[in-house]
C-alpha cells in the first residue's frame, strides 16, 4: 500500500529539526510515564489496602439478622442469627464462596487487676479467621492479621485470647498473663471470665489494634450466655467476584429474615482514601495534559514560523486552507502518537523494574505497619495516557495550524 | 481571447504607518502562447503584479480575468482550485519542499487530482525527463545544484498542465550560464506546448528572449 504523501510529509517534517522534536517527544513521553507510574502506584496502593481491609477483619460479605444494620449498634443482642449451621450449609454451595465463619462482637471491660479499660471483643472461629487473614492476591502482602508475639488462637482453645498490640502495650499484658473480661450477658446480667493471653496481633488498622480482643466463639457464647451468633462472614475466592456472590446470596436468603453488606459498604476509610487519591490523580492528569499541550504548541508554532514560505508555496500550488490545516494537525498527531507510544513502552518497562525492587512505604494514616508498594500495570491506564497524549497533541497543534492556514499567500512567500 | 486580462489594477500596502502604492492602475492583456517579460527596477511593482495575476494576493481595486474567469468573485477554495488547474509558479528561491525528493516535489500538485497511481508515476518521470533530471528523482533539494533545483521547480509548475506559468525573477539566484539554460528550458516548453510564461526580470539578456516586454516603473506600465 502506498503511504499518503501528506503523512510522509508530516513524518519527515517532524524529524526535520531532530533536537526540537526529540525534546517534544520526551515531554510527551515523560507525561505518559508519569501517568503510568503514578496511576500504577495508586492502583497498587488501593489494591493492597483493599485486600488488607478485607483480610484483616471485614471479609468479603457479612450476613446479619434483619434489622441489625439499622439498630444493631444500640441493641446488638436483639439481632442474633439463631441457626448459623443451617445457613452455612445453604450458602457454602455458592460458586466462588471459600468459607463462612461466625462471629459475635460485643464491648466490655478488660482488667489486669491494676488497670481496666473498655474493649471491643470478637468471638471467632480460629480456623475460619485464619483462612480469612491470608492474602494471596497481592504480591508482597501475606496476612491481614499478623501475630506479633505468642501464637494465634487454635481450634482447641477455650479460655484463651489474643490482644491487639496497642491494647497489650497499653495494659502491659504479655503472653501468658491472665486477664479478666467483664461484660453484660445477652439477658443483661453482669458476667466475668478469666482468660489467658495467648498472643498479640496487628492489622492495617491502628484503631482496631488499640481496642480489639479476640477469643474463641464458644468462650464468647459462654460469657454472653447465648448459643446464637451475630454475624456470618463470607470469604470469596477473588474480591472481584464479590458482587456475583452477593447476588446469589440475596436470592438464597431472601426468605430467611437476613440482610447483608459487602466489604465496600463497610470499608469507609478505604472508600474515602480511594476518592481522595482519585481526585489528586485527576489533578495530575490535568497538569500533564497542560505540559504536553504547551510543548507541542511551542514546537508546531516554531515550525510554522520557520516554514512560512513553504506554506505559501504549497498554497500557491493550489492547496486549500483546509489542507494546510490538515497537514499541521497531522504533524501534531504524529508527535502525539510517537510520544505516546514511547511513553507507554518506557512507562511499562519502568513500572516493571520498580516493582522488581518495590518501594518501602511508611504506615498510612491510622495504620500500624508500612508496606512495600509496587507499580501495577493497568491496561486502562495505558490507554488513558496514550489518549491524553493524542488528544492534547491535536488540541495544541490546532491553533498554530489554523493560523498557518489563514496566511496571505503573497505575504507568506515573502517571509524569510 | 486573452488568457490574462487585468484592468485598472491598483494595490496599496501599509508599511508601518506609511501607505505604499505598489500598483497605480495597471492594464495588461496577455494572449495565448506569449513568453512575456515584465521588466523594471526593484520596487516598480513587478512582483505585486505577478502575485495578483497568480491569485495569491488581492488587488485594492481593478479586475483580473484568468482564462475568462473573473477572480474577484471567487472564494478562497475556488481560488486554490483555479491555481491548481490553470496556474503554475516558479520562484526566485525555487521554493521546493526540502523534505521531499525531486520526484515527490513534482508529484505534490498531482496528489489533489484523481489520477491513478501508475499514471501519476509515469507523468512525474516524463516531467523529470523533460527537464533532464531523470537520474535525480530521489535526490532531496539540498542535494541538487541551483540550476537543477530550478528545473525541478519548472517540472513541478508544469505537471498539472497549467495554461499560465508565472515566474518571479526565475534566474536571479542562478549564474548566467545556468540562468540561460533554465530560460531555454522554459522557452522550449512555451514553443512545444504553448504554455504562457509571464516572468519578471531586470536582466537584459533574459529580456531579449521574451516575445514581448512590459516595462513597469513606479507601479505603472510605461511601455
Amino acid at each position: 500500500m502506498e503511504i499518503p504523501l501528506d503523512l510522509k510529509l508530516a513524518v519527515r517534517n517532524v524529524f526535520r529539526n531532530k533536537v526540537r522534536s526529540l525534546i517534544t517527544l520526551a515531554a510527551i513521553a515523560f507525561g505518559c510515564i508519569s501517568l503510568i507510574i503514578a496511576g500504577g502506584f495508586f492502583e497498587d496502593t488501593f489494591l493492597q489496602m483493599r485486600e488488607s481491609v478485607i483480610h484483616s477483619n471485614l471479609g468479603h460479605i457479612q450476613i446479619y439478622k434483619k434489622g441489625y444494620i439499622e439498630k444493631g449498634s444500640a441493641k446488638p443482642f436483639d439481632y442474633m442469627i439463631e441457626n448459623p449451621d443451617e445457613i452455612e450449609k445453604l450458602i457454602s454451595s455458592i460458586e466462588h464462596v471459600e468459607l463462612i465463619t461466625p462471629r459475635i462482637t460485643f464491648s466490655g471491660l478488660m482488667s489486669t487487676g491494676e488497670n481496666t479499660v473498655s474493649i471491643f471483643c470478637q468471638g471467632i472461629n480460629p480456623e475460619g479467621e485464619q483462612a480469612i487473614s491470608v492474602i494471596e492476591t497481592v504480591k508482597g502482602a501475606t496476612s491481614g492479621l499478623a501475630i506479633e508475639a505468642g501464637e494465634n488462637l487454635s481450634q482447641n482453645d477455650m479460655y484463651n485470647v489474643i490482644l491487639g498490640r496497642g491494647l497489650a502495650k497499653a495494659m502491659g499484658s504479655k503472653v501468658g498473663d491472665f486477664i479478666i473480661l467483664v461484660c453484660n450477658t445477652v439477658g443483661g446480667a453482669l458476667n466475668a471470665m478469666d482468660m489467658k493471653v495467648k498472643g498479640t496481633f496487628f492489622t492495617i488498622s491502628k484503631e482496631f489494634d488499640d481496642r480489639a480482643v479476640r477469643m474463641p466463639i464458644a468462650a464468647a457464647q459462654t460469657l454472653l450466655r447465648t448459643d446464637k451468633v451475630q454475624t456470618l462472614v463470607v470469604l470469596v475466592d477473588k474480591t472481584e467476584n464479590t458482587d456475583q456472590v452477593k447476588k446469589q446470596l440475596l436470592y438464597l436468603v431472601k426468605d430467611k429474615d437476613l440482610e447483608l453488606k459487602p466489604w465496600y459498604e463497610l470499608a469507609d476509610f478505604y472508600n474515602k482514601t480511594v476518592e481522595l487519591y482519585g481526585r489528586q490523580f485527576l489533578v495530575l492528569k490535568f497538569i500533564i495534559a497542560i505540559i504536553v499541550i504547551l510543548s507541542i504548541f511551542n514546537t508546531i508554532n516554531m515550525s510554522i514560523w520557520e516554514r512560512t514560505r513553504e506554506i505559501g508555496t504549497i498554497m500557491a500550488l493550489g492547496s486549500r486552507r483546509r489542507e494546510v490545516l490538515k497537514l499541521f494537525l497531522l504533524e501534531g498527531l504524529v508527535l502525539g502518537i510517537l510520544g505516546g507510544l514511547i511513553g507507554i513502552a518506557a512507562g511499562t518497562v519502568l513500572a516493571y523494574l520498580i516493582s522488581l525492587v518495590g518501594i518501602p512505604m511508611p504506615p498510612p494514616p491510622g495504620a500500624t505497619v508500612g508496606w512495600t508498594a509496587h507499580i501495577k500495570i493497568v491496561p486502562q491506564l495505558l490507554i488513558a495516557s496514550f489518549s491524553i497524549a493524542l488528544i492534547s497533541s491535536l488540541v495544541s497543534s490546532f491553533y498554530p495550524a489554523f493560523k498557518a492556514s489563514r496566511l496571505i499567500i503573497a505575504d507568506a512567500l515573502r517571509h524569510f | 481571447m486573452d488568457i490574462v486580462e487585468a484592468k485598472a489594477l491598483t494595490k496599496d500596502f501599509h508599511l508601518g504607518k506609511t501607505l505604499i502604492y505598489a500598483l497605480k492602475g495597471v492594464d495588461l492583456a496577455v494572449s495565448e502562447r506569449e513568453f512575456l517579460a515584465i521588466a523594471g527596477p526593484s520596487g516598480s511593482g513587478k512582483s505585486t503584479l505577478l502575485n495578483l495575476i497568480g491569485c495569491i494576493d488581492l488587488p485594492t481595486s481593478g479586475s483580473i480575468k484568468i482564462d475568462g474567469i473573473d477572480v474577484s468573485a471567487l472564494s478562497s477554495d475556488e481560488l486554490a482550485d483555479l491555481r491548481a488547474t490553470k496556474i503554475g509558479f516558479i520562484f526566485q528561491m525555487f521554493n521546493l519542499i526540502p523534505v521531499l525528493s525531486a520526484f515527490e516535489n513534482i508529484e505534490y500538485p498531482l496528489l489533489r487530482k484523481k489520477i491513478k497511481h501508475h499514471m501519476r508515476k509515469e507523468k512525474v518521470m516524463d516531467a523529470l525527463k523533460n527537464v533532464g533530471l531523470e537520474s535525480f528523482a530521489t535526490h532531496k533539494p539540498d542535494e541538487l545544484s541551483g540550476g537543477q533545483r530550478q528545473r525541478v521547480a519548472i517540472a513541478r509548475a508544469l505537471i498539472s498542465e497549467p495554461k499560465i506559468i508565472l515566474a518571479d525573477e526565475p534566474t536571479a539566484n542562478l549564474d548566467h550560464k545556468t540562468g540561460t539554460a533554465v530560460l531555454e528550458v522554459m522557452k522550449k516548453i512555451n514553443e512545444d506546448q504553448g504554455t504562457v510564461f509571464i516572468f519578471s526580470t531586470h536582466d537584459p539578456k533574459v529580456m531579449s528572449m521574451a516575445s514581448r516586454i512590459v516595462q513597469l516603473m513606479d507601479g505603472k506600465v510605461i511601455s
